[in-house]
């Protein structure tokens, strides 16, 4: 198939942050287009941002030793962040301007959450951070060297996993919100809990292949500019997600 | 430093190098002339869209049924 035509109706991406038409809408690019130093670069501006804002709510938790003060925050970036990424993934060219803003704002979430965290289990952030930074770094290599090879029948499954815990986290959600424990299984710190969070670790950590060749065939195939912060904000999303894992499946496994 | 954070740290420094210089590589030959490569023009997940109004939608119902019951 010539490039044009590809780029015209490049489908999308495995990962729940991209849509449908992810790139076919977004057509090549008359100017610069989209490469892979441009994508890295703005994933380390987004990574920074989030860095800043998380030592914010970090540092203010250890000051006042109140989860109470930090909460509000926390919770407001997290709602926050979500309305920016649900913004982002409807419309992709305001990412240059969204993205960051995402960033700031799951910063002070992801700070708040792993301060609580780490005064529960002392050492589980920097246990979380770098498993979630090695898992990134030996998925990228095991992707560029070809031995890890997304197949249709590969996204198929991960969107369909993904989903499917999108669901059960949803259907959680909403039966706490009615003074239920929910569904049990999901938090419990037994076998079967551990052994859900490794799955759903596996899961997160699946969808970065997705978001690598994702953004390694929006660069081959010349999308636009803005596609390097669409494509560096699915990449945040995937990260903060398996993040957020890590630090479940640790404490579940610290709790013990 | 513990040898917690020392591990750790070296992990998270190292990984971060790995990902800034490698990322900005092409992937090998292996990896981009495959026969069983994604092939974006299908789009498998229209209704992709659908389900995430579907989920917003159901939870919103959920709050305002938790704020007037």
């Amino acid at each position: 198939m010539a490039k044009h035509n590809a780029l015209q109706m490049f489908g999308r991406s495995g990962n729940p942050a991209l849509s449908d038409t992810t790139f076919r809408s977004e057509g090549r690019a008359v100017g610069e287009s989209m490469t892979l130093q441009g994508t890295v670069n703005k994933t380390g501006i987004l990574l920074g941002i989030l860095v800043l804002t998380a030592v914010y709510t970090w540092n203010l938790f250890f000051q006042t030793g109140n989860p109470a003060a930090v909460m509000p925050i926390a919770i407001g970036g997290a709602i926050g962040g979500f309305v920016l990424a649900l913004i982002t993934i409807f419309k992709k060219a305001w990412s240059p301007y969204t993205a960051p803003i995402y960033a700031a704002l799951e910063g002070l979430f992801l700070g708040g959450i792993s301060a609580i965290f780490e005064y529960q289990y002392p050492g589980i952030v920097i246990q979380a951070t770098g498993l979630t930074l090695g898992t990134l770094a030996s998925l990228l290599v095991l992707y560029k060297l070809g031995i890890i090879k997304p197949t249709e029948n590969f996204r198929l499954m991960i969107v369909s996993a993904t989903m499917g815990i999108a669901v059960l986290y949803l259907i959680s959600m909403i039966m706490n919100m009615f003074g239920s424990s929910g569904i049990g299984f999901i938090h419990s710190n037994g076998l079967f809990g551990i052994g859900f969070s490794l799955f759903v670790v596996a899961i997160a950590a699946l969808n970065l292949v997705l978001d690598f060749d994702f953004i390694e065939q929006g660069s081959e195939l010349g999308a636009p500019k803005y596609m390097e912060w669409f494509g560096a904000f699915s990449l945040m999303v995937t990260l903060i997600w398996l993040y957020l894992e890590m630090l479940r499946l640790l404490a579940k496994l610290r709790s013990r | 430093m513990d040898l917690n954070s020392l591990f750790f740290g070296l992990v998270i420094c190292l990984s971060l190098a790995t990902f800034f210089y490698i990322g900005k590589f092409r992937a090998s030959e292996k990896q981009r002339n495959r026969d069983d490569k994604i092939d974006w023009t299908v789009n498998r997940f229209g209704h992709f869209r659908t389900i995430i109004w579907i989920m917003l939608s159901v939870l919103a119902i959920a709050l305002l049924a938790k704020m007037f019951i």
